[in-house]
């Protein structure tokens, strides 16, 4: 950029130096001579540039920043579809007779559950179920969401 | 003559992005208006809320708040999130009048801004008229030089302040544009990945480093200095006989419109291309995403589908009406710089008409050369509000297709 002004500023200074020396020289062959020697300088440094440029060659980047997404946002977003898979999947298991209070926790994958958690810590399984059937409630879970049952852990 | 035609493609060009994108907000709104009557409005209406009370807009309130009060007054809303609300509701649509209201206002006042570098620039060439009739056949050649010179110099010096005051407009406007797109696109972005066009994000993630960095950092850095020295050789050809630099300036003025014109259109036709693309396989890939979900659940899958959809529904209606928003926002933005542009060329192509019949015809000369910079500088401008517009209609038709 500093070049750049540089150089239109030479370009300046000598289109001025000529003006005042044109208006201060008598008409004559000095004159035209004059004339001529300054726009050759003229010529010169307006081309000037021009090797450099071509030699250096032109590197247009156009690789901005990387736009950051609001992660936070993203994650309220997936907590919302991860509940309402947990929800669902609750409601299923209850449809089935595998009601409880063992909590279900999924993971998703943009519309895809990745993996899910089963908490059996603080379950108190109602009189339907007298046994926890954990085996029984990761199979139908893992039927139900369409993974494998590696996917689903179960803890407590 | 190239200039006019220039000026109107891209005013009919920014007419067409503007109303393809109001009018598909417009049918964004009627489609989920009739949908919320159906059913359940207030769920939608409170998913709408949680999802606003969770995205961070504060970017996006500074920049409203960096609008002057007239430019509220248009926009309607001090606040982005209220705004966002009427518009969803429907409570709010945008009044094309009072933006036309707005721009007259504009007009008029830049009018009596350039008036006193009308009426000086037109006393220099009566002054330089007079002085060149009584100065008889006495005077000789170098006088008549030294006259015209300073004459020459007055006139320039009035007219440079007035425009490096209109350039420092534009250079204002265009960092405000970068300001803009870095503000408010990852915003859009965050907004469409939430609601499944995941694809569409990628593509246009890259697009934004182009627009909100790349084509600003040309236009600043390369094309506004070029026109400064086709403006300053301009000058130079016009005052001074000794060397001509016309064809030099025309050279400035014709790379910076030639290689902003393939930059301009090699990224419409690449975000045209690629957005469309992106677009439908978003909504192939959320429909297949749903699909599995109602498969997942064979009794209760009307339960979770229906939770999904107000997620989805929620962030595409704060997508949309954030895009319009924004709209508007840059119209309010561009207005003044593009009426202060307009007045100001306009302005000095009337000096030149009116010298020339004064016996001011090189001075005349130079105030058209003048104006033909900043026809330049207000192409370029447009254009990069024009290229700002688009993405945003891009961006509001993307994402819309798996609801």
């Amino acid at each position: 950029m500093n070049a750049f002004a540089a150089w239109g500023l030479t370009i300046l200074g000598l289109a001025i130096i000529t003006t005042i020396a044109e208006m201060l020289l008598p008409q004559g062959r000095t004159r035209n001579v004059i004339r001529s020697v300054a726009a050759t300088v003229a010529t010169l440094v307006i081309v000037t540039p021009l090797p450099s440029l071509l030699r250096s060659g032109f590197d247009f980047e156009f690789s901005g920043d990387e736009v950051t997404v609001d992660s936070d946002y993203l994650a309220y977003i997936d907590g919302v579809k991860a509940n309402t898979f947990a929800s669902a999947a609750k409601e299923h298991l209850k449809s089935k007779g595998l009601d409880g209070d063992y909590k279900i926790e999924v993971t998703v994958d943009g519309f895809y559950v990745k993996s899910v958690k089963v908490n059996f810590a603080d379950s108190i399984m109602n009189g339907n179920i007298t046994n926890i059937n954990k085996s029984e409630i990761i199979k139908s879970i893992a039927d139900y969401f369409d993974i494998d049952e590696e996917a689903v852990m179960a803890y407590g | 003559m190239k200039n006019k035609h220039i000026y109107i493609l891209i005013a009919f060009l920014a007419t067409v992005a503007a109303a393809c994108c109001l009018f598909s907000l417009g049918i964004d709104s009627r489609v989920y208006a009739e949908s919320a009557e159906g059913s359940d409005e207030q769920t939608v209406d409170d998913s709408v809320d949680d999802l606003l009370d969770n995205l961070d807009l504060k970017g996006v309130q500074g920049i409203i708040a960096t609008l002057s009060s007239n430019q509220l007054e248009v926009f309607g809303f001090g606040d982005i999130v209220s705004r966002i609300k009427a518009v969803i509701s429907g409570e709010y649509e945008n009044d094309f009048g009072s933006v036309i209201t707005y721009v007259l206002a504009l007009l008029g006042a830049d009018i009596f801004e350039f008036l006193p570098m009308l009426i000086g620039c037109l006393a220099i060439v009566l002054a330089y008229s007079i002085v060149n009739s009584v100065k008889g056949r006495f005077a000789s050649d170098a006088i008549e030089k030294v006259v015209y010179f300073a004459f020459g110099t007055l006139a320039v010096s009035l007219v440079v302040g007035y425009f490096s005051a209109v350039m420092a407009t534009a250079v204002k406007y265009v960092t405000s544009i970068k300001t803009q797109i870095n503000t408010i696109a990852p915003v859009l972005i965050t907004l469409m990945t939430a609601a499944g066009a995941s694809a569409s994000a990628g593509v246009y993630s890259p697009s934004i480093a182009i627009l909100g960095s790349g084509m600003t950092n040309v236009i600043i850095y390369i094309a506004f200095p070029a026109l400064i020295m086709a403006l300053v050789f301009d000058i130079i050809g016009s005052v001074s006989s000794g060397i001509k630099l016309d064809k030099t300036s025309d050279f400035f003025r014709s790379a910076c419109k030639w290689f902003l014109g393939t930059a301009f259109f090699i990224f419409v036709a690449v975000i045209g291309v690629s957005g469309i693309t992106a677009s439908v396989r978003d909504g192939i890939s959320v429909r297949a995403a749903r699909f599995a979900v109602s498969k997942y659940v064979p009794v209760i899958g009307g339960y979770l589908s229906q939770g999904f959809d107000f997620v989805m529904a929620g962030n595409v209606l704060i997508k949309n009406a954030l895009g319009s928003s924004a709209v508007i926002m840059i119209i309010l933005c561009a207005a003044p710089v593009l009426t202060k542009l307009a007045v100001f060329t306009l302005t000095l192509k009337l000096t030149a008409a009116i010298s020339e019949p004064l016996g001011g015809d090189r001075l005349s000369g130079i105030m058209t050369s003048i104006s033909k910079s900043s026809s330049v500088i207000a192409a370029v401008v447009a254009a990069m509000t024009f290229l700002y517009i688009l993405f945003l209609s891009i961006v509001i038709g993307t994402g819309n297709i798996g609801l």
